[in-house]
């Protein structure tokens, strides 16, 4: 996992408040044209989104453009691909005149966020614009809770900025339970104690031995993998869980039920963790 | 499983004066084990766009190519811009219902009940029957077997076709079976039209045998092997006495000679095919029980391909051989 990613995972917004986007943007979109990439957004369908964006941004101009592109740009963020690019996008549509005022606000806000998350230098003139100039009430509750959340991690920048800190203050009474809850920065969960035993030997086989054999496993997951899943899954039981499929495996490969195909031309058998574990996870 | 043929929605277009390329003439067998299922979709697909949509045809080209090469979801979108561009109420519920049937086949089953929620909304009653067999399968993917009992009772009672009644009857058995409930499953097969006396027959096979108890197999795996034994897996159980044998001599061989460092590491892997023959025992019993399950189920749901509605969709009929 890269630091980048992990230090996402800490700024708040990068989940939750999928809806509250959507719904701001789709409020704000006023054209059909972009009813499907608003929608696709809200389900969390990331690079259907930005395509969707993209070609709406293509198909029409004026202010549904610059929406679309800023649709496309915080689903890319969401993504995490294409980071940079999406971030000089939402950059040049806060800053820039010619986009309506609340495609400017989203945008300073996402792109605020995701400074924020790259340890950028901009975030808190991004959000702080946001707060100050958006006449929807969720952005307004959205960018002020972040930023104060970031101000206040930060005693410099608060003191440079008395008069947004006191405005902060004076009306933070006023966001939902629900509004500080999502904007809050989280800790990131690491992987459980017990897994890592398990994490270690993978490691161990898929360094130094893997690449001496090969690819020999005929089951899909591969054994390797298998072995992490329950670990992760079960903690220390992904040692017999591992057993288990390593006795069953020729049956298995004998019985040639659910082929998968594999992107080398291969042919697999599917053996998911999922369908011997259902028992110690209870009933459906 | 014996495989139906008949005429997809690119037959049905050929008919109706379109020019979809031809590619096969097997029915879809993406929705495996239920090839009336890819029927009914196809005709749907087929009703759209024969009523005279001529601007939309170029975009469900796209989506049902998509959906021919395995895009579930690329194609998903594109029925759902079909949809929202649609002009009539029942055209635009039919893309949903495509959707739908899109996301249901990418395992998104959340998804696909959100377009079949649209598609009622905007056309209601229109696709009664239709959507109320896509819930039905969506719960059956989703192992919610009395959602699925539920939807195959609603779409028993909405059909009007004695073979789609049957259908549905034999789905409400299944999904009763899965979800324990063996009273259940023959009442839901009794009354129903056709002959299902060998769905009747699979239940009370079913309802006759014992699940093998997995506590038993976990009991018994604490001799290697005996747990695959008591499930009926031989050769398993053949490799658990051979590995555990192998090991348990192999430490007792470096015990007795004082190498310590081998036997530490031959006791570690000892115990995990030791462990593994017990979690082996308790797991090939459900593994027992479950395929017990789902040869029953597929008895009960049989391999007859159905006759979709033709009053819902009035375009053509399909042909099925046995």
């Amino acid at each position: 996992m890269s630091v980048r990613r992990t230090v996402a995972q800490q700024i708040p917004g990068l989940v939750p408040g999928i809806f509250f986007f959507a719904m701001a943007l789709g409020a704000a979109a006023g054209s059909a044209t972009l009813d499907l990439a608003v929608d696709l957004f809200a389900e969390g369908s990331w690079a259907a989104a930005h395509v969707e964006g993209l070609r709406v941004q293509a198909e029409v101009s004026g202010p549904g453009a610059n929406r679309a592109q800023s649709l496309a740009a915080v689903s890319s963020l969401r993504l995490d691909a294409g980071r940079e690019s999406a971030k000089d996008v939402l950059a040049n549509l806060w800053r820039a005149g010619s986009a309506d005022l609340e495609t400017r606000c989203m945008a300073a806000y996402e792109y605020g966020l995701a400074d924020w998350a790259d340890g950028g230098t901009n975030a808190a003139a991004a959000l702080e614009f946001a707060y100050l100039e958006t006449r929807d009430t969720p952005l307004f509750w959205r960018a002020g809770c972040s930023l104060y959340f970031y101000l206040k991690a930060d005693k410099p920048l608060r003191e440079s900025r008395p008069a947004t800190w006191r405005s902060l203050q004076s009306c933070r009474d006023a966001w939902p339970l629900a509004v500080w809850q999502e904007c809050r920065p989280r800790k990131p969960r690491g992987p459980s104690v017990a897994s890592l035993p398990g994490r270690w030997i993978v490691a161990f086989y898929r360094a130094q031995i893997g690449p001496a054999i090969g690819s020999r496993c005929d089951l899909q997951p591969s054994c390797s993998e298998y072995f992490l899943q329950a670990s992760r899954a079960h903690g220390w039981l992904g040692v017999p869980i591992m057993a288990d499929r390593f006795v069953r495996e020729p049956s298995v490969v004998s019985a040639r039920e659910k082929p998968v195909a594999m992107p080398d031309g291969r042919v697999r058998f599917a053996d998911p963790v999922s369908d011997h574990d259902r028992w110690l996870k209870g009933k459906p | 499983m014996k495989q139906g043929s008949g005429f997809g929605v690119r037959e049905a277009a050929g008919r109706a004066g379109g020019s979809f390329p031809r590619r096969g003439k097997k029915v879809s067998m993406a929705w495996k084990n239920q090839p009336v299922f890819s029927t009914v979709w196809k005709t749907i697909a087929a009703a759209a766009l024969a009523s005279g949509w001529a601007a939309a045809a170029e975009p469900a080209r796209l989506a049902l190519d998509l959906d021919a090469e395995g895009q579930r979801e690329a194609a998903a979108i594109e029925f759902r811009r079909l949809a929202l561009a649609g002009e009539q109420a029942e055209d635009a519920g039919r893309w949903f219902w495509l959707a739908a049937h899109e996301y249901s086949l990418g395992e998104k089953l959340e998804l696909s009940n959100q377009m079949l929620d649209r598609a009622e909304d905007v056309a209601p009653f229109a696709l009664a029957v239709p959507v109320a067999w896509m819930r039905a399968e969506n719960a059956m993917r989703g192992q919610d077997w009395a959602s699925a009992s539920f939807h195959f009772d609603s779409l028993r009672l909405k059909a009007d076709a004695d073979d789609l009644r049957e259908f549905a009857a034999r789905g409400a058995a299944a999904a009763n079976l899965r979800g324990e409930n063996v009273a259940g499953a023959r009442q839901a097969l009794a009354g129903a039209p056709g002959d299902l006396a060998e769905a009747r027959a699979a239940i009370d096979r079913y309802a006759g045998r014992r699940d093998k108890k997995p506590w038993v197999g976990g009991v018994l795996g604490l001799v290697p092997g005996l747990g695959y034994v008591y499930s009926g897996e031989y050769a398993n159980a053949a490799r658990s006495i051979i590995l555990n044998s192998l090991f348990i001599w192999g430490m007792v061989e470096t015990g007795g000679d004082g190498d310590w460092a081998v036997f530490s590491v031959l006791t570690f892997a000892e115990f995990t095919w030791y462990s593994g023959s017990i979690y082996g025992g308790i797991d090939s019993a459900h593994r027992h029980n479950q395929r017990r399950l789902d040869a029953a189920v597929d008895e009960i749901r049989g391999e007859k391909p159905l006759r979709p509605d033709l009053a819902q969709v009035p375009l053509f009929s399909l042909k099925f051989e046995f």
